[in-house]
């Protein structure tokens, strides 16, 4: 059964090649319909560097294991796949969370989307108000002080 | 301004060394002197030397070891009453900014590892990292700055954000209004 596994190769950006099971690949809508519908060997994807792409490797390979292995104790397998999640993002600086979440965008990899956006998400609501949120995710603000004033009394009662 | 009387007023300047976080010191005499000289040379249309005017006070910048014990306000503080103060010159102010702004930066840095100076998403994604906001939250970030205000009110992103949040379980409630039989309504003269 080992031997049968197909491989597939895929390519960054800047060259960085990864040689994955094709059940991995399967993880990304976008990648199934084009390992499906040209059955090279290697597909080069332009829009995603060596660097994050060996993120969405990682990611989709610790996916696929733990549902093909863990099919019997699914909660435990779930409560461990969660855990190694939550490792997953932490190790992460925020602009490596961003292109993940474009890359998981465009390779169409809803679970690891979510993830990431989840993760800004959690950053932003961490933020004790909209100037920490501005400093954190390196926001210009293009409110007058007048407008900003205006806008914060508006919407006092959301700061309770 | 002869040589000496500039020595003067270094020396005046010397002693008020360490006011530098506290409010600006009023100039010493002699530096008032030179100052109002300026001004005067100044209203004649004459070439002005600032640094001659500034560089009298001798301002060493704050070594990093010195700034360790401060909390980020003492920092900002610190180096707003340098910004504001008039007696020193652009070149003393460039080497104590050098030094108060790497101590804040490394404080900030600290503080929030995430911090990255060249983050960008495109708007569709920001909008993705939005919907999964809870509601009432929202609120509070449309004071972030217009793009995201934008976002937040349109049309198009309540509707994702209902649909979105349709897939959550909820409860439901129901509600029945009885006819008040005294509502102008429903009276008939």
């Amino acid at each position: 059964m080992e031997n049968e596994k197909k491989m597939i190769t895929l390519k960054s950006s800047d060259d960085v090649t990864f040689e994955v099971e094709e059940a991995v690949v399967l993880e990304s809508q976008f990648l199934s319909h084009l390992v499906q519908d040209c059955p090279a060997p290697e597909h080069k994807i332009k829009e995603v560097t060596g660097k994050i792409l060996s993120k969405v490797v990682e990611y989709c390979e610790k996916h696929v294991v733990v549902v093909v292995d863990g099919g019997d104790s699914s909660s435990s397998s779930g409560d461990d796949l969660k855990k190694w999640d939550d490792k997953f993002i932490k190790e992460m600086d925020l602009s490596t969370v961003y292109d993940l979440i474009a890359a998981a965008n465009y390779l169409n990899i809803q679970a690891l989307l979510d993830l990431m956006c989840q993760r800004v998400a959690d950053v932003i609501t961490a933020c004790k108000d909209h100037k920490e949120i501005r400093e954190t995710l390196g926001i210009v603000s293009d409110y007058t002080a007048e407008e900003e004033a205006e806008v914060l009394k508006e919407n006092e009662w959301a700061f309770d | 301004m002869n040589a000496e009387e500039r020595r003067d007023s270094n020396e005046q300047v010397a002693e008020n060394k360490t006011v530098m976080r506290g409010p600006a010191p009023p100039p010493p005499s002699g530096l008032l002197e030179t100052m109002m000289n300026a001004e005067e040379r100044r209203e004649r249309n004459e070439q002005v030397d600032e640094n001659q005017i500034v560089k009298s006070g001798p301002y060493p910048p704050p070594t990093s070891g010195s700034l360790k014990g401060l909390n980020l306000d003492q920092l900002r503080e610190m180096w707003n009453d340098m910004h504001m103060n008039e007696n020193m010159s652009i070149d003393q102010k460039r080497a104590h900014n050098e030094v108060i702004s790497k101590a804040v930066l490394s404080m900030v840095l600290k503080k929030k590892p995430l911090l990255h100076d060249d983050l960008f998403l495109p708007d569709d994604l920001t909008k993705m990292i939005l919907e999964h906001l809870p509601g009432k939250t929202l609120m509070r970030f449309l004071s972030v700055n217009k793009q995201w205000a934008a976002m937040i009110e349109s049309e198009s992103f309540r509707e994702t954000y209902r649909s979105a949040s349709e897939k959550k379980p909820k409860i439901l409630f129901s509600a029945t209004i009885q006819e008040k039989p005294e509502s102008k309504l429903f009276t008939c003269h």
